[in-house]
């Protein structure tokens, strides 16, 4: 993937979070290709999604997650659909985000099979979206 | 319609002032637009989505401060009023089971 479509394309697609961030209560700590990093604030569950970026959309974001402070969560809270999976990713061997759409699902030994591809042009699949998406299944928690 | 009634429906409180709000961007792209009190909220929705080049909004959810509400309710239905900042945005997809 071309590092100058791929900048582009983040630009284009994370250029409404700001205003979608101050409705949901989101705090933004940082959007800056290739890494959009945000927090999630609730009761007993505050998180840090960090999206990493490169390649996009060639490749699904990488997702982290951390402490409000920045600290890497050994361990994470689940929802019911298994979004938020506190087993430990084959590759990385951390609590992953188990979804379409992020890198982490779609390398996991389970999932290999459903490729990105067939995905990354769909409605809601862009990196806001997946975002958002991130932050529903964050909300059944 | 008398004069009175027509006042009423121009200026009062039989519109509601709208925007939907999503990461790919608003409609409008400034400020709201006027809509209809007693129109289901979808209608502003499939017009948000059209501007927004958004091609399929089947499994997406609309919430005001926080609190889902149904498109296929009128914005009285849904207990609005006043200018609304509609949040749009897609489900969580598939997944889990890994």
């Amino acid at each position: 993937m071309h590092e100058l479509v791929s900048r582009t394309l983040f630009f284009d697609q994370t250029k409404g979070i700001e205003r979608t961030a101050r409705m949901r209560g989101w705090t933004i700590y940082g959007i800056e290709y290739p890494i959009v990093d945000v927090g999630f604030i609730g009761e007993n569950k505050d998180i840090r999604m960090r999206m990493i970026c490169n390649d996009w959309d060639e490749l699904p974001p990488s997702i982290e997650m951390f402490s409000l402070a920045g600290e890497r969560l050994p361990a994470i809270r689940t929802d019911p659909k298994g979004i938020f999976n506190n087993s430990a990713h084959p590759v990385t061997g951390r609590p992953f985000i188990c979804m379409i759409g992020s890198r982490e699902y779609h390398t996991h030994t389970s999932h290999t099979t459903d490729y990105w591809g067939n995905h990354k042009n769909k409605p809601g699949n862009d990196l806001g979206g997946i975002l958002t998406q991130v932050w529903n299944a964050w909300l059944q928690i | 319609m008398n004069s009175e009634k027509q006042k009423h429906d121009d200026h009062g409180e039989n519109f509601v002032q709208v925007a939907v709000v999503t990461t790919s961007g608003s409609y409008p792209a400034e400020g709201y637009d006027k809509a209809p009190v007693n129109q289901k909220v979808r209608i502003f929705l499939a017009e948000a989505a059209r501007e927004l080049h958004i091609a399929d909004t089947s499994n997406w959810v609309a919430r005001v401060r926080s609190k889902e509400i149904n498109p296929e309710k009128s914005y009285k239905e849904n207990g609005l009023s006043g200018e609304i900042d509609i949040d749009f945005g897609p489900r969580e997809s598939g997944g889990g089971n890994a």
